[in-house]
């Protein structure tokens, strides 16, 4: 679509008396190599080129998406949304500013032959180093995505995206036990990513874990101290609070949290930023899909919580300033505000001081993922390994356990927080779709929390 | 443009077949008795299976508009890709139709959410009470060189999260429900049955970790048995990527367990498969045997057995219902507890070993009736123990999932972990 025609739909969708428009036109090619069986299976390819057009009346919202460009087509849609609204027009002749355009390197040094025979290598190499692996499975995917983005401000912008991630599942068996246990790492840059990966470290360290989980003993459950390693166990916090900080909740006054700003809702240990503007993490972008920059929210400092996550149309309920968090899977889903790289910030306690008290507890080394219904802050996540704590010490392996809290309560329960500090990858689901998040915490102690298990 | 590009094909020796799928969908969202969101989609996408020698890649788009393009860049997938297993195009020939199309009235269908309000005056404790609907109409088409189908299919699906609080304690229900044709009265119902145990389960206790005899209420056992669907696949079992690696032939559940797949007679009516095979019904457990496991064009040719149009996954896919109404499953599990919702399955479920371990809520039932609810609970169990223990089975299916349902299971001996 040419500027011109995009500032005629604006004013065409506003021509009823709407007071919010805006156009989102998406490209977006996916290519992914998935090699099991010893050889590459699959290669697939995907490409998509569609738009949504949002309309907006006070708090009401309007959204269309479609994928056919014809010039009938269009109308047709501009024609069903303007239905909703019916008032004198306020904007009549929009003027849509330069368009700003911001861009990453998409392309990659690797060809394609190169990313098959580094999975031959990488495929060849874990299977040699322990023959209890039953199968192993190496994918790659590059996604290149092409947003621009206007709307009846006169903003008018372009992205040029590229998110890329690889991923290793591995099975292993023993007669009649079996596991799975598996690595992914993203980022928001092109397959030349793949060189920061440190392979012989992961793969040595993926093993180790497989083969403790494949004679790993059933959790035990009861209420306990658990210990969540670095990294992607700051899921709990995603989960525990994150979402109760969107907007998408908070703005209807149904999130547990949405009264509570200002107030103390933690330990003074919690310090928790979002920021979608940190250099080539996996759920970064230049601007967000509002057309606004992204930006370092700090959302909780040292136990209070200073703001929440608000995207253009939700801060109409809101009344705050919106924070460049306004996301969505595609042009099939109107944006709402959403997480995209969500920390704690690193303490100074050591495992040693975490563990020296627990007479029995929960050391989880690998998270799955969770979910919360956040009007009521419940909250769960997965635990894929873990390590029984007795007497302060690392005991038993054990396996497959889910942790059920309470945001108000798990907050209180933030005990120690240490200072070896990552971050994890993974995929948010929400009411506009699916998105690229990391999660990122230091080793953290929780005083006490509902662990899942056998006994 | 299909022609074009099967031409094209043609041309260098490529036999092409494309799957179109167009989806036409209106939503409307509510809150509290006003409208929130009101969204219209037409989207159209092609999943194009090109064979050579007898080898297939798969290449998908929105958009047809450069065939030389996608035939490049097909040549180029072919070129990497290393599977050698042997795949065809689908062969014959079907239209089917819907017979019969309802007219629809989304404005009447919007105030009908936006009425649900009114169950705050029945039920003063609600706080929110925020609604989702959404109309599907999918046309799926599929040509290749000699063979044309098309089919058309359409479905209803509702949600709502009602919220209810007493004195600062609030409990959520997420409730949804499909139907073929619009039945708003099927959905207000189901929607007044959940929020009778929502306000039972406010004042909700928890209890002691151990084994107890339970109910897994519908709507949790489809959720379940959805997760492990794509376990029956050919292609995981062959990978020894699924739980059922290995386990053809052998008795996996209880003698009261049959697992049966119709995909013509699912909410959404399928007739073939995104490979144009025709799908049948079929029993894949019998009495607790595994039968049957379901394929694609490439695993039924590798195995040498029917293909079972199961390319796409599941629809229809459903546990046999036995004779017992909810009332009758209660009085017989005498005391104990029904589990009546889950969570987390995506990260709470092992696929590969079975493990399950759920965040869960329920009520507790003493001498036959239910005396009060639980909550903050964790269900402890395996998949081949869940369906194992069977006891009894109820006659009633879930109604939360479009393409898996499930009656409730009256079990013996599950593990429930509390806080007491």
């Amino acid at each position: 679509m040419k500027r011109q025609q995009i500032k005629e739909i604006l004013e065409q969708l506003l021509s009823t008396g709407g007071d919010f428009a805006e156009v989102f036109l998406e490209e977006k090619q996916v290519k992914s190599f998935n090699f099991i069986d010893q050889m590459l299976e699959k290669v697939s390819m995907f490409h998509v080129n569609g738009y949504g057009l949002r309309l907006a009346k006070k708090e009401n919202t309007y959204y269309a998406s479609s994928n056919d460009f014809r010039k009938k087509k269009i109308e047709q849609i501009i024609s069903e949304l303007r239905k909703n609204v019916n008032d004198k027009s306020i904007y009549k002749n929009i003027s849509l500013k330069r368009r700003k355009d911001y861009k990453k390197e998409q392309i990659s040094s690797f060809t394609d032959e190169e990313i098959k025979t580094k999975l031959k290598q990488l495929d060849e190499k874990i299977r040699k180093k322990e023959d209890r692996i039953s199968q192993v499975n190496l994918i790659v995917e590059n996604t290149i995505q092409n947003v621009t983005i206007a709307n009846h401000t006169g903003l008018y912008v372009k992205e040029y995206r590229v998110l890329s991630r690889f991923s290793i599942i591995l099975y292993l068996k023993d007669q009649e036990k079996s596991s799975r246990i598996s690595f992914s790492k993203g980022a928001s840059s092109n397959l030349d990513f793949l060189n920061t990966i440190d392979f012989d470290k992961e793969i040595d360290c993926l093993i180790k874990q497989g083969l403790d989980k494949l004679y790993a003993k059933p959790c035990i459950g009861k209420e306990m101290p658990v210990i969540i390693a670095p990294g992607f166990g700051a899921v709990i916090f995603h989960e525990a609070c994150g979402h109760a900080m969107e907007a998408s909740s908070v703005a209807e006054n149904s999130s547990v949290l949405a009264q509570e700003l200002n107030h103390k809702i933690a330990t003074d240990k919690v310090t928790i930023i979002d920021d979608g503007s940190l250099k080539d993490e996996w759920g970064s972008s230049f601007i967000d899909d509002e057309g606004k920059p992204t930006q370092k929210n700090i959302l909780i400092e040292n136990g209070v919580l200073k703001r929440f996550l608000i995207d253009e149309l939700n801060n109409r309920k809101m009344k705050q300033t919106t924070t460049g968090s306004g996301r969505r899977e595609s042009y099939l889903y109107a944006p709402t505000s959403r997480m995209n790289n969500t920390y704690l910030k690193a303490g100074n306690n050591t495992f040693e001081q975490m563990i020296q008290d627990i007479k029995l507890g929960l050391y989880a080394v690998k998270m799955g993922g969770g979910s919360v219904a956040t009007e009521t802050g419940e909250f769960n996540f997965g635990v894929d390994l873990g390590y029984m704590i007795r007497d302060g010490k690392i005991a038993e392996c054990v396996t497959s356990a889910s942790l059920i809290g309470n945001t108000k309560e798990i907050l209180q329960e933030v005990e120690m927080v240490g200072n070896d500090f990552s971050l994890g990858t993974g995929y948010c689901g929400s009411i506009s779709g699916s998105v690229p998040v990391t999660v990122g915490q230091p080793t953290i102690k929780i005083g006490k929390i509902l662990v899942g298990g056998e006994k | 443009m299909k022609q074009k590009i099967i031409e094209l094909g043609k041309k260098a020796k490529i036999d092409i077949e494309i799957f179109e799928k167009t989806q036409e969908k209106v939503d409307i969202n509510t809150m509290n008795g006003k409208e929130k969101l009101f969204q219209i989609t037409n989207v159209t996408s092609y999943r194009i299976k090109a064979i050579k020698n007898e080898i297939s890649i798969e290449y998908m788009t929105d958009n047809l508009k450069n065939p030389n393009l996608i035939i490049d860049n097909i040549q180029n997938i072919f070129k990497l890709q290393e599977n050698k297993n042997k795949n065809f195009l689908c062969q014959g020939n079907l239209k089917h139709k819907l017979e019969q199309k309802e007219t629809l009235d989304y404005n009447k269908i919007k105030q009908d959410f936006l009425n649900l309000i009114d169950l705050k005056k029945e039920y003063p404790l609600i706080l929110n009470i925020e609604t989702t609907y959404s109309h599907y109409i999918n046309r799926y088409g599929i040509n290749n060189k000699e063979c044309s189908l098309t089919d058309e299919t359409y479905y209803h699906e509702y949600g709502v999260a009602i919220t209810i609080e007493k004195m600062d304690k609030k409990k959520v229900s997420f409730i949804n429900f499909y139907s073929e044709n619009y039945d708003f009265k099927s959905f207000y119902h189901y929607v007044r049955e959940k929020l009778e145990y929502l306000i039972i389960k406010l004042n909700g206790d928890n209890c002691t970790t151990k084994k107890y005899n339970i109910i897994l209420k519908n709507n949790a056992v489809a959720l379940i048995l959805n997760t492990f669907a794509n376990s029956f696949q050919s292609k995981e079992m062959e990978q020894n990527v699924s739980i059922l690696s290995g386990k053809r032939t052998q008795k996996i559940f209880g003698d009261k367990i049959t697992i049966v797949e119709d995909p013509k007679n699912g909410i959404e009516k399928r007739y073939f498969d995104t490979e144009g095979t025709i799908t049948y019904e079929k029993e894949l457990v019998k009495n607790g045997i595994f039968q049957l496991e379901i394929n694609n064009l490439e695993y039924a040719t590798k195995q040498n057995v029917k293909a079972t149009g199961n390319a796409y996954g599941v629809n229809n896919l459903y546990i046999k219902s036995g004779d017992n109404s909810e009332q009758e499953l209660i009085q017989k599990l005498n005391n104990g507890i029904i589990i009546d919702e889950i969570y987390g399955l995506h990260s709470g479920i092992d696929k590969k070993n079975g493990t399950i371990s759920l965040h869960a809520e329920g009520l507790v039932v003493e001498n036959g009736k239910i005396t009060n609810g639980l909550e903050m609970i964790i269900l402890s169990t395996n998949f081949f123990e869940l369906f194992s223990n069977v006891m009894e089975i109820g006659k009633e299916y879930s109604h939360n999932l479009l393409c898996v349902s499930a009656p409730s299971l009256l079990l013996k001996n599950i593990t429930i972990v509390g806080k007491k």
